[in-house]
């Protein structure tokens, strides 16, 4: 069901599309704010 | 002896007509800090706590957390003031009593709007020593009793369980 | 007569059950113990001593007062089994912190037991800056392992009967499955968490390395911060929480590893198949991006037009990290408590109350009506517009994914409205309790959401002084929001039940 290879890759993405969440807000959060 | 007189006067009204503007207002509980933040906000002050945890060094600065028993805030210093510190706060230290005197930042414009102090120096007012945490006797006497009366437990539940699987 | 004793072979059946979680949750207590006799703390290894020996103790009598009952589990037996476990785990957790002498009363320990299992976070424990490498480490971990569940880990030790384990994994407000079999569930909930354990440690230590920690400290700090944020809990080993490190790459971290553990454990299982996409077509994510991002916008908006922050970086440490960790129920924070009150005027700080109601993902470590419940109530109300604007003759069926594309079933949007009116009650309650007793309203709704939500950020109403109601009636709400309402409300009944037997019983003779 779970391998090495699909775990590494699982983590990898999760991180990544938080990332880019928070990289998002951070850019929302730098237009607004004066 | 007129003249010696009035160098004398002169003097002393000199001395008290210029109020001591460099003196900071001393604060060993935090909570007057955090709230008149607003007040306070890049002003001189004088404060004094416990050095806890350890010194985090950032180039030519470093971070010391000082307690005021509840309390706890970030004081940014130069090396060789924070070197000053021997002892850091633990479970097994009392830290440094420090006083430092610095600029309270409500939200520093350096460090992400974090409210902290800008130390110009540090004075440690007492040392750090390590805290006995001496064995309770009743504590001892405690857990070994307590011990015993959960063998004794074990011992019951696996003798009623060979019981049940033989009647079977 | 034969009423009664079916009442009793219940209460045996519970009790065996209940027993057995608890051995198995107090069998986590020798974690502590070989951490205080490598730190040399040995009155804490004492105190843990003591306080493991009662809860096994307490565990083999409640299995040995169980052990001739009937092994089948009904519904309300799982459902009890979970509300009791964690009640009777509370007292028994709460010893050692009673012991170590950091807490001023029985009732506190037992409160930041209840924050610790539930991940609210909230703390009355004193003196933090100077507690035993022991305690905290069982702080941290009683965090860690709430947000799994106590049940969810005794059932990866369970060998048989896992008809019945559903039922008591069901009670601690969980319902995902992952796999068919709910032993395997628990064991791959342990294991995705076990691997961010890892990774998100190593990473904290590291960075902690880098920003002037010592190796030894940077390494326990970053075990503890993980099992803080990953469970979404909120305790940090010093008092002045993440504030302490004056690091915004430390934060970000933390950012990253409290957002990643307010998503579903469905979510992690489906990503880590390989199947990618399902974080973009999720109810739950979608929801979530939604409301943060909403909430997020008018935070940064209000506290800019007020000036709270010098430039947009701090803005952004302060303010968005303060709402990110609002809204995913965590709690842990960079501003001292009464700077909410102080300094953010009171429309971000009602931002900060309706992201802290709405919460995170369901069946993850984090709390309030869950993003899944907001998601289908609201496509439920948009559904229903449509129908009436629509031809009466057309029946439309609306759908939507969660995990796998489901039917917008009126039955689905009925309980999830049900358990949000449930939040919303225990809110009420928990803020009308703070203005009774003298605390401004928004701040008495501050702290009530935040308890109600399992959040953890405080705007200075939770410590040792308050009055002891509160302090109840704030246990009463984490556990009741953590369990989500049905296996309390299953307790309580079979408790009365049992009181209304005992009264007709006596009313007889």
């Amino acid at each position: 069901m779970l391998d090495y290879k699909k775990i590494i890759k699982g983590v990898f993405s999760e991180i990544t599309y938080v990332g880019v969440f928070i990289v998002i807000l951070y850019a929302v959060n730098m237009v607004i704010a004066r | 002896m007129l003249k010696i007189f009035k160098t004398l006067i002169i003097a002393l009204v000199l001395i008290y007509m210029f109020p001591n503007s460099s003196k900071a207002e001393e604060y060993a509980n935090y909570n007057d800090l955090i709230e008149n933040a607003k007040a306070l906000d890049g002003k001189r002050v004088d404060i004094k706590g416990e050095a806890i945890g350890e010194s985090m060094r950032r180039g030519a600065y470093s971070w010391i957390n000082i307690s005021d028993g509840s309390n706890a805030m970030g004081i940014w210093l130069k090396n060789p003031e924070a070197e000053k510190v021997n002892t850091y706060g633990s479970y097994k230290f009392k830290g440094d009593i420090v006083k430092v005197v610095g600029t309270f930042n409500r939200a520093c414009t350096q460090h992400g709007g974090d409210m902290d102090i800008h130390g110009e120096n540090l004075s440690i007012v007492e040392t750090g020593h390590k805290v006995e945490h001496q064995l309770s006797e009743w504590k001892m006497k405690a857990a070994t009793s307590l011990s015993i009366i959960t063998f004794i437990l074990f011992g019951l539940y696996y003798k009623r369980k060979s019981k049940a699987s033989l009647n079977i | 007569m034969r009423e009664q004793s079916k009442y009793i072979k219940d209460i045996r059946t519970v009790s065996y059950y209940s027993g057995y979680i608890t051995l198995v949750t107090s069998m986590l207590m020798l974690i502590p113990i070989l951490t205080s006799l490598l730190s040399a703390e040995y009155n804490v290894v004492l105190d843990f001593v003591i306080s493991i020996t009662i809860a096994l103790s307490t565990g083999i009598i409640l299995i040995i007062f169980g052990q001739r009952a009937s092994k089948k589990l009904e519904w309300k037996h799982g459902l009890i089994v979970a509300s009791l476990s964690w009640v009777i785990l509370m007292i028994l957790c709460a010893i050692p912190y009673y012991l170590s002498g950091n807490t001023n009363s029985f009732l506190d320990a037992a409160f930041d037991v209840m924050s610790g299992f539930t991940t609210t976070g909230l703390v009355l424990t004193q003196n933090l800056d100077h507690l035993s490498l022991g305690l905290n480490m069982w702080r941290h971990m009683l965090t860690f392992v709430g947000g799994q569940g106590m049940v969810v880990l005794a059932l990866t030790f369970l060998v048989k009967d896992t008809v019945g384990a559903y039922k008591m994994y069901v009670g601690e407000g969980k319902d995902i499955e992952l796999v068919p079999n709910v032993k395997n569930t628990a064991k791959i909930i342990w294991t995705i968490s076990m691997v961010y354990l890892t990774i998100g440690t190593l990473i904290l230590w590291i960075d902690g390395m880098l920003i002037g920690l010592k190796p030894d400290s940077s390494l326990s700090h970053g075990l503890f911060i993980f099992m803080s944020t990953w469970s979404t809990g909120g305790f940090a080993p010093m008092s002045q929480n993440i504030l302490y490190y004056h690091s915004f790459s430390y934060e970000i971290i933390t950012l990253i590893l409290f957002i990643i553990g307010s998503l579903n454990f469905g979510l992690h299982y489906a990503v880590w198949q390989g199947k990618k996409k399902e974080v973009l077509k999720n109810i739950e994510v979608q929801s979530f991006f939604i409301t943060v991002t909403l909430t997020a916008f008018f935070i940064v908006l209000s506290l800019s037009k007020l000036s709270v922050y010098p430039n947009a970086v701090a803005l952004f440490r302060k303010g968005v990290y303060s709402l990110l960790s609002a809204h995913t129920t965590t709690g842990v924070g960079t501003l001292y408590a009464r700077q909410f009150a102080l300094e953010w005027g009171d429309f971000s700080v009602l931002m900060l109350i309706i992201a802290m109601l709405i919460g995170g993902s369901a069946c993850s470590t984090a709390g309030g009506f869950k993003g899944l419940r907001v998601g289908v109530v609201f496509k439920g109300i948009i559904a229903d517009i449509r129908k009436m604007l629509g031809s009466e003759r057309r029946i439309k069926i609306y759908k939507f994914h969660y995990i796998k594309d489901q039917v917008l079933e009126d039955g689905m949007v009925k309980s999830a409205a049900f358990i949000i009116i449930c939040y919303m009650i225990l809110f009420t309650i928990g803020t009308a309790l703070g203005t009774y007793y003298g605390y401004p309203a928004l701040s008495a709704a501050f702290e009530a959401a935040s308890v109600t939500g399992n959040v953890g950020l405080s705007i200075g109403i939770t410590t040792p002084t308050m009055p002891s109601l509160m302090k109840i009636y704030y246990i009463i709400a984490m556990y009741l929001g953590r369990l989500e309402f049905i296996s309390v409300f299953v307790l309580i009944g079979f408790i009365f039940g049992g009181v209304k037997r005992l009264c007709l019983r006596y009313s007889r003779h």
